[in-house]
């Protein structure tokens, strides 16, 4: 069984507190009823249920009967009463019932949970008959009413052309019939359209006509629109718009004869109701869009469709070089102006032709009829007999179905040199007398016809003003830092390795004395010099210095004559035991350490 | 992000350049058009129109040419100087100023270095060529100082490239000192309400900011001034009751001084 929930508690936002209180202590007792019980197939009723001794919404789900169109959304009635001295409350839910078919139908027992404790709904009975004499005279009455309300109220589309083309733009008008009697208060919405297929130009301020028809009068609103079919093939295309009218009745009322309700049944004038929207719908147009011919479409078409008819005309025939000559194209007739192009002039070696400008004679929001001008600026950059050549334009008829070549006629125009301008201010420095040698004579006040490059200032502003050009300096800067952390990390890691040669060239000298190896000694001490010589001169590989080379860097550092030869001493003995075989000799290898020792001391105080 | 920041910067910087111009590009062809069909004042009209919106060289000409034509002999000076600005080597523009200028009855300028080596806008190019010979000559250096050239080569190289380091900042100093001129200088035109067309008018310097006093000297229309700065480096202005702005400005050589109105002392940088 198909179940409708029927959310109760939400229906009625009021407690009367003290009747809820009352209701709390009484017995709860559930009564269902069709009101009335029995109806032809034509009319409606109402299932009625009451909860006697609660105020409290209740909650449950009321069950579908098939047969039965049942409102979801009931209306709610709550009573209170002294009966006797007793206080009596109950609470009525009346849901509106529509039958789709003649019958007995019963909606069964069903629960209703009230104060939360679960109740059962008795189950009730509605015999439909079929439909009787009034039912049928009642539904012949609505049709007519219904047929009277069209001819009360509705909304016409009326065009010129049966069909279009592609691109075509048409006139047309949208036209509200408002019959005399039918108390209209407001236009809520202006005609809105319907169909993508066709663009339109906007719909203004309606004029207002009174006219007659089938022996009614009505007041007519009428929107001129000029349409533009954009899309061929068959579309539709209707219109829609909203008014308000004013109404006696509730509208919401369920006992109340919906058909009633209709303004055109009501008393238009006199009455004080309130106002309702009523939506408008013309009847579907069914316009066919045919594509533009292919077969002798000129090469200057570009777009205009229309009757129509061209001239060119130009406001000089003889100028300067430089200066601008105007040429006015002007297409009049009837046409899509609000979509049509603008046509091209090429610009050549002979003259420089600027954008177009537009200017339109006629309606401007609708563009069907009237005069469009195109006015193009013209410069010759030479002198001489000029032709400015024809304004390319070509257009499709629609009436005669062929395209017409209309382009402009070809102008000539005699541009004469100009006269030259020789600076009359005397030079003023050397400077001036420079500049006007290379300055090239020109004629004085020539007018520009195009604008040079766009600033949007004219302040110089001092690139180091900006905050760009200090983020550009940070590239060098950071570069320059990590160069110089590099050389500074090299030199110390140089000076680690040369203090480490020299510790372990100390300690061989130690050992070979220790061992009397004088070879080994004398080898330790020619590197030792060489790695604290070379150390003053900043040498990174001390160990190739020679020895005329150690003494050289001796004499630049102003080393003493004394300490010079005595190095000289010690590195010719180095190499007479190195080179000369002299290894047997023995020295005293102590004495020899100790003089050595004072010798690198005294070079280290060079430095 | 700094980076990103200063893409999306100059990206928007030119496109908005970009939009301004064309907005501009309209009432200007409109000015060319009613121009070439002998309108002068609509002319005029639209060219004001697009200088309200944005500035090119030919816009500035073009209006200057048309105030020249009407009699406005200040105005057209005016508007050659600011073409003259967005296009500086345009010898057409500086011819048709000094022609102005002497129609106006004025003396001819006389260039000096601050109107080309270190005028306003060369500063860029100062600016950015100190700052490679800087950058160079510190990159130099660092190869140079374990290079086996000798001292004296070394300590030359360091002498020249100080000196050229100095001279672009002195450079710099003064375009940048030239462009701060520059935003002081004002046109003497002759207000709207004065026969433009009468030689003889001239823009009276007042004593002090007011109409109704003396004048201390007199402008020829078209004469450049500068507007005095206050003691906070602004222009020296005063509004009076009805409104009217007043400047105090100087002739460039100093020798006239008094108060004017903004109608009557035109800026160049407005």
């Amino acid at each position: 069984m198909t179940r409708i929930i029927h959310p109760f508690h939400c229906l009625w936002p009021f407690l009367l507190v003290g009747f809820s209180a009352i209701g709390q202590q009484q017995n709860i007792r559930i009564e269902a009823n069709f009101s009335p019980s029995a109806i032809t197939l034509s009319r409606q009723t109402t299932y009625k249920v009451t909860v006697h001794g609660s105020q409290q919404s209740p909650s449950g789900s009321l069950p579908a009967i098939a047969g039965l169109g049942i409102s979801g959304n009931p209306r709610v009635f709550r009573a209170a009463s002294f009966l006797n001295g007793v206080p009596s409350v109950r609470l009525e839910l009346s849901f509106a019932v529509k039958p789709e078919r003649h019958g007995s139908f019963t909606i069964p027992s069903w629960n209703l949970s009230v104060q939360g404790t679960p109740h059962r709904v008795p189950a009730a009975t509605l015999r439909v008959l079929p439909p009787n004499q009034e039912d049928v005279l009642r539904a012949q009455a609505r049709q007519k009413q219904e047929s009277d309300l069209r001819q009360a109220l509705f909304l016409e589309v009326n065009l010129l052309r049966k069909y279009l083309f592609e691109g075509e733009t048409t006139l047309g008008s949208i036209d509200l019939y408002i019959w005399e009697r039918l108390p209209i208060t407001r236009l809520v919405q202006l005609p809105q359209k319907n169909g993508d297929a066709f663009s339109q130009s906007e719909i203004n301020r309606p004029i207002e006509k009174r006219t007659s028809r089938n022996g009614k009068n009505y007041t007519v609103y009428s929107w001129p629109v000029a349409l533009t079919a954009a899309m061929e093939g068959m579309h539709e295309l209707f219109y829609k718009m909203t008014v308000r009218v004013r109404v006696q009745n509730n509208r919401n009322s369920p006992s109340g004869n919906p058909f009633l309700q209709d303004p055109f049944f009501r008393d238009p004038f006199f009455g004080f109701g309130r106002e309702e929207a009523m939506s408008v719908t013309s009847e579907k147009l069914k316009l066919e869009v045919r594509s533009l011919p292919m077969e002798g479409r000129p090469h200057a078409f570009r777009g205009a469709i229309g009757t129509i008819s061209t001239n060119s005309a130009t406001d000089a025939e003889r100028v300067t070089v430089g200066d601008p000559v105007r040429i006015t194209f002007t297409v009049t007739g009837k046409g899509n102006f609000g979509v049509m192009p603008a046509p091209e002039i090429d610009s050549s070696e002979k003259i420089k032709v600027g954008p177009p400008a537009f200017s339109f004679e006629g309606d401007e929001n609708l563009r069907y009829e009237g005069t469009q001008h195109f006015d193009y600026v013209v410069t010759p950059l030479r002198p001489g007999q000029i032709e400015i050549p024809a304004v390319p334009f070509a257009y499709f008829d629609p009436t005669s179905e062929r395209y017409v070549d209309a382009s402009g006629n070809v102008h000539t125009l005699r541009v004469d040199a100009g006269e030259t301008w020789v600076d009359p201010s005397p030079p003023q420095s050397a400077f001036t007398e420079k500049q006007q040698n290379v300055e090239p004579a020109r004629n004085l006040f020539q007018t520009e016809s195009e604008p040079s490059e766009w600033r949007k200032s004219l302040t110089p502003e001092p690139v180091f003003r900006s905050s760009a050009f200090w983020y550009a300096q940070i590239a060098p800067l950071f570069c320059f830092c990590g160069i110089m952390g590099w050389r500074i990390r090299q030199r110390s890691s140089s000076r680690d390795s040369s203090a480490k040669r020299f510790a372990r060239l100390r300690n061989e000298m130690k050992r070979a004395t220790r061992f009397n190896d004088t070879l080994g000694f004398f080898r330790a001490t020619r590197g030792a010099i060489r790695e604290k010589v070379g150390a003053l001169a900043g040498q990174e590989k001390p160990e190739t210095l020679a020895r005329d080379e150690v003494l050289a860097i001796l004499l630049q550092r102003k080393a003493s004559d004394e300490l010079i030869s005595e190095i000289n001493e010690v590195l010719e003995t180095a190499d007479a035991h190195e080179f000369a075989g002299d290894a047997s000799a023995s020295l005293p290898l102590l004495d020899w350490q100790v003089r050595i020792k004072r010798l690198l001391k005294n070079i280290r105080a060079l430095g | 992000m700094k980076l990103v920041r200063l893409v999306v910067y100059l990206v928007s910087a030119t496109f908005a350049c970009g939009v301004d111009g064309n907005e501009a590009n309209r009432p200007f062809y409109d000015g060319v058009r009613a121009e070439a069909s002998g309108d002068l004042d609509t002319a005029i009209a639209s060219y004001e129109k697009a200088v309200a919106i944005s500035h090119s060289a030919n816009l500035h000409g073009n209006l200057a040419n048309l105030h020249y034509k009407t009699g406005s002999s200040g105005k057209a000076i005016l508007h050659y100087r600011k073409a003259l600005l967005l296009d500086p080597g345009n010898p057409e523009l500086s011819a048709n100023l000094a022609f102005a200028r002497k129609a106006a009855g004025l003396s001819p300028a006389t260039p000096s270095a601050d109107d080309f080596h270190f005028a306003p806008e060369s500063i860029s190019i100062w600016v950015w060529a100190t700052t490679i010979a800087f950058w160079l000559g510190i990159y130099l250096g660092l190869i140079l100082t374990r290079s086996y050239i000798s001292g004296f080569t070394k300590i030359v190289g360091v002498i020249g490239w100080a000196g050229i380091v100095a001279f672009g900042t002195y450079a710099i100093w003064r375009a940048d000192r030239n462009i701060d001129f520059l935003a002081r200088e004002a046109v003497a035109v002759l207000p709207a309400t004065t026969n433009e067309g009468n030689e003889t008018a001239v823009i009276r310097l007042r004593r002090y900011a007011g109409g109704a006093n003396d004048a201390n000297a007199e402008l020829k229309p078209g004469e450049v001034v500068r507007i005095d700065k206050d003691e906070k480096g602004q222009l020296k202005t005063h509004v009076t009751k009805d409104q009217v702005k007043w400047y105090l400005a100087r002739s460039v050589s100093g020798g006239k001084k008094g108060w004017a109105t903004d109608k009557e002392l035109q800026r160049i940088l407005r």
